[in-house]
């Protein structure tokens, strides 16, 4: 269990004010753009450095003060951090040889943490001729060989190639379950956080903007910085004009009055996903009648592999993710007029105006 | 559709460049080059050894037999074989001191902001740039200051026998050779410390920090083997400069034959009567035991470490 209350930590203009709980065995995930202050929380939370205010807790103990060697958490930075000077083996039994471990003892903690990362064969192994993903595994066997009872993973598959970064995050899980470990895995990459996460929270500015479940960040963020960061690509400003029928208002956008569940006041920000907005020639069937509809023109469609991203200009910017089977059936061509729609459903409204666009 | 086409063009524009301009002669050329460079500096070295051998040779021709005995005998006395024990091992002491000093300092300098830190990096410049000869003058004056306090002079106070002590043990004596050659070597030291300590990465500490290092462990076992060329580097440097150092070793702690005299005053005395002779093959004596030392512990160093030994 992790318990960050009112820290406070600052440097030069930076100020970073976070509070957050994580659960016994539960893997967090901590995401952010660069600067947002997502290292330094980890930091503070490692004992490496040191907040101005506030309280740390491991499970239960008050940590604030202590040192690193005794909070009991397991580390493992960005770039790995091996000693290069010594092999794997006595990267892993680096810990256990700090901390006096009797011969029998490091030797056993050794090999377990080797096994459950799969790299036995590697153990007497040099560091510089290992590949990523190995360094990756023996950084965390190192974290691992001490037991702690929390883990704390820095960008800890940014620096490798994707298919890698997949099956790292594939063993992660594996190994945080299977231990049951507290882990607090700090990240700005989105796909990492929905491979591994039983929840996460998006931090921004030294704040944290919102935590929950993947979903409630993929469907119901709380402002408009969530909404980017989840990759909403369209933000569209609003102004509610009065509550509709049965838990209902109305909100008036580009000429257009919705019908959207809930209730809000004054002006609001609708978001949603580019796979939700659906585009059709014009001319072609008429769209449902609760939606979002722009005429516009098909500037650019871009092959992505798993889906194609189309850029509608209208009388605004909107972004569309189409899957390549469905993009071929409808003869869509760069610069064609459309017409996009959106269902009022998959349309996230936002109390207040935030900012415009992507 | 337009990926293609880039693709294309990129494709031959790299043949196009293949045909007319291989990649590999101008890289061959580059290296040519910087390597003449290195050569020519190491021929250039080689060149004033070579021209005191040839001084030498000629000597050995040309001089009255009688004389070359003479000389022979001068350079065989039992006094030069003290003199250079007497260099080798003051600039081994030197080095080690230097190492105690440089480590903790250069890590400092490295790692934490210090109020004034410019300050301090500039007067640890100043040990390197100071003139040789001023900073035996310095010490000197140093420490004539040191014992007129110690004699009370101007004052009532009795005789000072600590200070009079601390006079009595370094000047013209055998530990003012090493503190006169102590500062440039030390800052010498401090400067490839810092280097190295700049150049290690601070996570592994943070690392050694979360397994159950305190701070000093963490410096010891995860920093310092990150830091051990730029140490090596620094400690032949601190050597060659002490081992070679003349002025102010004269100048603080004299030149008596047989007490303080070292390999380097005693050529500068051989100089000054005209010696020069004697002057040259004592250098080149010099010389080669301290390369043939130099270059056995680069060996060394290089088989403890294995390969990627940059020394």
């Amino acid at each position: 269990m992790i318990r960050i209350s009112d820290l406070v930590y600052s440097v030069g203009t930076f100020r970073l004010e976070v509070s957050l709980d994580i659960g016994d065995g539960e893997y967090f995930v901590l995401m952010g753009p660069t600067g947002s202050g997502k290292t330094a929380a980890m930091e503070c939370l490692a004992g490496l450095r040191h907040p101005h205010s506030g309280c740390i807790e491991i499970s239960g103990r008050d940590v604030t003060g202590t040192e690193p060697r005794h909070r009991s958490i397991g580390y493992v930075p960005q770039d790995y951090a091996l000693f290069m000077h010594r092999t794997v083996r006595q990267n892993i039994a680096f810990g256990p040889e700090v901390r006096r471990w009797p011969a029998e003892k490091i030797e056993r903690a050794v090999s377990e943490s080797a096994g459950l990362l799969g790299i036995e064969h590697l153990l007497d192994r040099r560091i510089p001729g290992l590949s990523g993903g190995e360094r990756q595994r023996v950084a965390l066997a190192r974290a691992l060989a001490v037991k702690p009872e929390v883990l704390i993973l820095d960008e800890p598959v940014s620096a490798l190639d994707e298919s890698t970064r997949e099956t790292v995050c594939r063993e992660l899980r594996r190994v945080q379950r299977q231990l049951n470990l507290t882990t607090l895995h700090v990240s700005h990459n989105l796909e990492e956080a929905f491979s591994v996460a039983d929840r996460a929270a998006v931090i921004h500015d030294g704040r944290i903007e919102q935590v929950g479940r993947m979903e409630d960040l993929l469907r119901k963020p709380r402002n408009d910085f969530v909404a980017r960061f989840m990759r909403f690509e369209n933000i569209v400003q609003g102004n509610t004009v009065g509550p509709g029928l049965g838990g209902t208002f109305l909100v008036q956008v580009d000429g257009q009055t919705l019908t959207l569940a809930g209730k809000a006041e004054g002006p609001v920000t609708l978001v949603f996903r580019p796979e939700n907005v659906s585009v059709a020639r014009t001319g072609g069937s008429s769209e449902a009648k609760s939606a979002y509809t722009m005429a516009a023109r098909l500037v650019r469609a871009v092959d992505r592999g798993a889906y194609v991203r189309l850029e509608l200009a209208g009388s605004r910017s909107l972004v569309s993710h189409m899957s390549l089977a469905a993009f071929r059936q409808s003869g869509l061509v760069e610069g064609v007029d459309v017409r996009a729609s959106v269902r009022c459903e998959d349309i996230h409204v936002i109390p207040g105006r935030g900012k415009d666009g992507p | 559709m337009a990926t293609e086409k880039v693709l294309a063009d990129n494709l031959s524009m790299q043949k196009q460049r293949n045909d007319v301009l291989p990649t590999r002669r101008p890289r061959q050329v580059f290296r040519g080059i910087s390597v003449a460079f290195a050569l020519t500096f190491a021929g250039l070295v080689a060149l004033l050894l070579l021209a005191d051998v040839g001084y030498i040779t000629e000597f050995a021709l040309r001089a009255a037999p009688e004389r070359v005995q003479d000389v022979w005998q001068d350079i065989l006395s039992p006094g030069t074989r003290q003199e250079l024990a007497l260099s080798l091992a003051t600039a081994t002491f030197t080095t080690l001191l230097a190492l105690l000093i440089a480590l903790p300092a250069g890590y400092a300098l490295s790692r934490y902001r210090i109020p004034g830190k410019v300050v301090v990096d500039t007067l640890v410049d100043a040990a390197i740039v100071l003139p040789p000869l001023i900073l035996g003058v310095s010490l000197l004056v140093l420490f004539s200051l040191l014992r007129r306090m110690a004699e009370g002079a101007g004052t009532a106070s009795a005789p000072n026998p600590v200070l009079q002590g601390f006079y009595d043990f370094f000047v013209y004596r055998k530990p003012g050779i090493i503190l006169a050659q102590f500062f440039v070597s030390t800052a010498l030291c401090i400067r490839a410390m810092r280097a190295a300590f700049d150049a290690a990465d601070r996570r592994v500490e943070d690392v050694a920090l979360t397994l159950g290092c305190a701070p000093f462990g963490a410096f010891w076992r995860a920093t310092l083997p990150q830091a051990v060329s730029g140490m090596l580097a620094g400690a032949v440097m601190a050597w060659s400069y002490a081992v070679g150092l003349f002025a102010p070793v004269a100048i603080f702690a004299g030149t008596v034959r047989g007490r303080t005299a070292v390999l380097p005053t005693r050529t500068f005395l051989e100089v000054s009567v005209g010696h020069l002779e004697i002057a040259l093959v004592l250098t080149i004596v010099m010389a080669t035991i301290a390369m043939s030392l130099l270059i056995g512990f680069k060996i060394l160093v290089q088989r403890r470490r294995g390969r990627g030994a940059v020394i």
